[in-house]
């Protein structure tokens, strides 16, 4: 195979196709998204937590405390964490190499 | 009597051998049963096996899923206590969601959003390949996931909004640029890159171009949604132009790929102990689809939406990226030190990726823009939308909207350079004599040394001003100040010619980003051989032009493009080889336009009636790089079809002149049209009298 084609293939491996999602019944399928969803997010959060300011962590917890819409979450994290998309694409795509190399197995 | 005697004898032993063959028969019946029962017993354990399947491979996927939430409770106990107890709080969060009117729907968009970060990005970067795009948007059951659902959502929202609102300012390579791919990638940095072989692996988007560009076509077509559709096309495209940002991303994908055979990026998980997994229920099709996309607008709109400053922090750095991914335990000052490397490491990173002397990164290629008609002016805004090149440069990116201060900077600096003048011609400075014909680009050549590169679009001729270079002195050197933009200038042996000329005033839809991008689009699409759109279609007028560096790329002194026919002149840059250019004559050239003429009128079907339609396929077949249009391949040699004609009329001039088609590979990103090999063919052995009396009796 060509480098060219090598990393296509490489691309080519998004994330659904390497968990077999676009096999899975409908009901599961969501239920896997949702799963793998919620784990990349948690990834995520033991990540950028850290990286929080005491202040930030206190303004965050408040934040929390108020039962905000997700995407209040997120604007937070885009707010503080320069590189929030990077930090939430690195854990999804570890994941996905992580999940393909186990399956392998 | 003995003959009757015998006669039944041989009844007897007919007879018996009936018997026997009844008997054979017989188990020959029973085999044939047994066998179907065998096949059947088969069959039933093959569809089993098929069956169990997807189970197993779910089962696979739960017993994963399960350890990475099992590493995941244990790695939480890790964290400091403050940071603990938020990130519990937020887990009772999401899984309250579920009892919340519509939560499971906003659940499952966030966790989508999470999911399609880096497919989004490769998607509009051309790198999820368009059939697999299109196959997939056609399939019922997957619209639900994934990037078909962010595509056939009404994601537009924020996402494309966004970039709209920055278009004018050329702000849409603050997103879509290599940095950011890279980044939301999860990819890094990739020092070792060149440019040529980033753009080289990248040119595998132009097929896909072409395809998806008809699958857009298809859906405005249809009519709904056109204004989601035409932006998507037009973001598409602009990421499949991209060639060295696509590129760039491809290699460090293989670069990821390699470093992650051997980078530990998690511990071995505990064994699970199969706990039960927080169980999520199922929505209904039509919540979803009507819940989905609105979420997923603000997310990706969140996603691609990040400040400029943002998305140039997002291209890490690798030893902080590395850090990050390994030392997860070390986490409470690696913000702070990310951000010290990230200053850090993206200087030296500037300093081992710049490229050659003279090669030009199309990515940073400022078009002179009406209204832009000061080289300096042109060469701010290029500073204000790369920042790694600022930082090359020494400006303070923190202040690259200053007004005073970057006037004073681009002073200082491009007087460096000889763009502006100093000592007796201070106040005076480059001009941009006339709209979008040429371009000013500054760069940092492979030593770390400021240049500018200055390209005549209509003739592909560059000039590089370096560092310590004098101003060029002329009679006609405009003082450094504002003077419009209706001058055009030519060069007489060296000496530049400022003349009047009336020029169209440019539309407001000719400003800003959009232009640039057009401008940048037809580069991209149509190569080294530009010639505006002013002078008819693009990438079909050469001038004799020879590559002088690996990229392919080619140099030229400042000759002129209008100078009379039959005369030679001597090419010059200011530190290549010089070369003796050949100018075609007029004959020559109406020769050659008359050819192609002929061969683009291949692409045109007579109807019925006299009516003439284009063959899109064919028209498209011609200008296609011949090396990128494998699906097509195979029409080649069908020469009742045009591809085959063409391609018969190409290897008959490749028989009289053994000239290549310039291939795409490793060092040339873009491979040639057969268009432009069969017209740069021409043109190249016009000055050799013998091959070209043959060329010109070819039929085709």
């Amino acid at each position: 195979m060509t480098t060219q084609n090598k990393i296509k293939d490489e691309l080519n491996k998004n994330i659904f196709e390497t968990f077999g999602i676009d096999e899975m019944p409908e009901d599961k399928q969501e239920e896997a998204i949702v799963s793998i969803g919620e784990i990349i997010f948690q990834s995520v959060l033991l990540r950028v937590l850290p990286m929080l300011k005491d202040e930030e962590l206190e303004q965050y917890q408040k934040l929390i405390e108020a039962n905000p819409e997700p995407d209040a979450v997120l604007d937070f994290f885009f707010e503080k964490i320069p590189n929030f998309m990077q930090v939430i694409a690195e854990e999804a795509e570890k994941m996905r190499k992580e999940y393909e190399k186990e399956s392998k197995q | 009597m003995e003959s009757m005697e015998t006669l039944a004898t041989l009844k007897k032993q007919l007879s018996a051998e009936k018997e026997t063959l009844a008997g054979l028969e017989k188990k020959q019946g029973m085999l044939d049963e047994d066998l179907r029962n065998i096949k059947k017993t088969l069959d039933s354990i093959g569809a089993e096996a098929a069956s169990a399947a997807p189970e197993t491979r779910t089962k696979t996927l739960e017993d994963f899923l399960n350890q990475k939430k099992e590493y995941l409770v244990k790695r939480a106990k890790e964290l400091p206590p403050k940071a603990k107890e938020v990130f519990e709080k937020t887990r009772e969060l999401w899984k309250n969601l579920d009892n919340k009117p519509g939560g499971k729907v906003v659940k499952r968009a966030a966790a989508l959003g999470l999911i399609g970060v880096p497919m989004v990005i490769a998607a509009a970067m051309g790198y999820i390949p368009t059939e697999q795009i299109v196959g997939k948007l056609a399939s019922r059951a997957v619209l639900s996931t994934g990037l078909n659902a962010v595509i056939t959502s009404n994601l537009s929202t924020k996402f494309f909004d966004k970039i709209q609102g920055d278009q004018e300012t050329g702000g849409w390579r603050k997103y879509l640029t290599a940095e950011n791919i890279m980044s939301g990638l999860g990819i890094g940095t990739v020092t070792f890159l060149s440019g040529g072989i980033a753009g080289a692996i990248g040119v595998g988007g132009f097929v896909g171009k072409k395809i998806l560009n008809k699958f857009f076509d298809r859906a405005i077509e249809i009519g709904e949604n056109v204004e989601f559709w035409k932006r998507m096309k037009t973001i598409v495209n602009f990421g499949l132009t991209t060639s060295v940002a696509v590129g760039t991303l491809a290699v460090a994908t293989a670069h990821a790929e390699t470093e992650s055979h051997d980078t530990p990026h998690i511990k071995e998980p505990a064994k699970p102990e199969h706990s039960a997994t927080e169980t999520t229920s199922v929505e209904t099709k039509s919540d979803s689809e009507n819940n989905l996309g609105n979420l997923q607008a603000r997310l990706m709109g969140k996603i691609f939406g990040t400040s400029p400053s943002e998305g140039y922090q997002t291209l890490e750095p690798q030893p902080g990226q590395t850090e990050l991914s390994q030392t997860e335990k070390e986490i409470p000052a690696e913000r702070d030190k990310m951000r010290e490397n990230l200053n850090k490491t993206t200087e030296e990173k500037i300093t081992q990726t710049q490229p050659a002397r003279t090669e030009v990164n199309p990515n940073a290629i400022v078009t002179s823009e009406a209204g832009h008609n000061s080289v300096s002016g042109v060469l701010k805004i290029q500073f204000q939308n790369d920042h790694n090149l600022a930082r090359a440069w020494g400006f303070d990116i923190e202040r690259l909207n200053d007004d005073k201060y970057m006037a004073q900077t681009l002073h200082d600096k491009l007087q460096e350079t000889g763009v502006i003048g100093t000592g007796e011609h201070a106040g005076q400075e480059l001009r941009i004599m006339e709209a979008n014909k040429v371009s000013f680009e500054a760069s940092v050549d492979e030593h770390g040394n400021h240049i500018i590169i200055e390209k005549n679009l209509e003739t592909g001729q560059m000039e590089i001003h370096h560092k310590g270079d004098g101003f060029e002195t002329s009679d006609q050197r405009e003082p450094y100040e504002n003077r419009g933009d209706t001058r055009t200038h030519h060069y007489n042996n060296g000496k530049e010619i400022v003349e009047q000329k009336e020029t169209e005033q440019p539309t407001e839809a000719d400003r800003g980003g959009e232009r640039m991008f057009q401008r940048y689009q037809e580069e991209q699409w149509y190569g080294r051989h530009h010639v505006g759109p002013e002078k008819g279609e693009p990438g079909l007028h050469y001038h004799h032009q020879h590559p002088t560096n690996e990229t392919g790329l080619y140099l030229q002194g400042h000759e002129p493009h209008d100078q009379p026919d039959t005369h030679n002149t001597q090419a010059k840059t200011h530190d290549t080889a010089v070369e003796k250019e050949y100018v075609l004559t007029e004959t020559q050239n109406d020769k050659i336009d008359e050819l192609e003429k002929s061969l683009k009128n291949l692409a045109n079907l007579k109807q019925p009636g006299g009516h003439i339609e284009l063959n899109k396929q064919a028209s498209d077949f011609m200008s296609t790089p011949m090396f990128s249009n494998d699906p097509m391949n195979q029409r080649w040699n069908m020469p009742q079809n045009t591809e085959g004609k063409l391609f018969n009329f190409m290897q008959k001039i490749q028989k009289i002149t053994e000239e290549e088609p310039i291939e795409q590979n490793l060092l040339n990103p873009r491979g040639q049209t057969i268009l432009e090999y069969i017209r740069g063919t021409f043109e190249k052995y016009a000055a050799e009298p013998d091959i070209w009396k043959k060329l010109i009796r070819l039929k085709f």
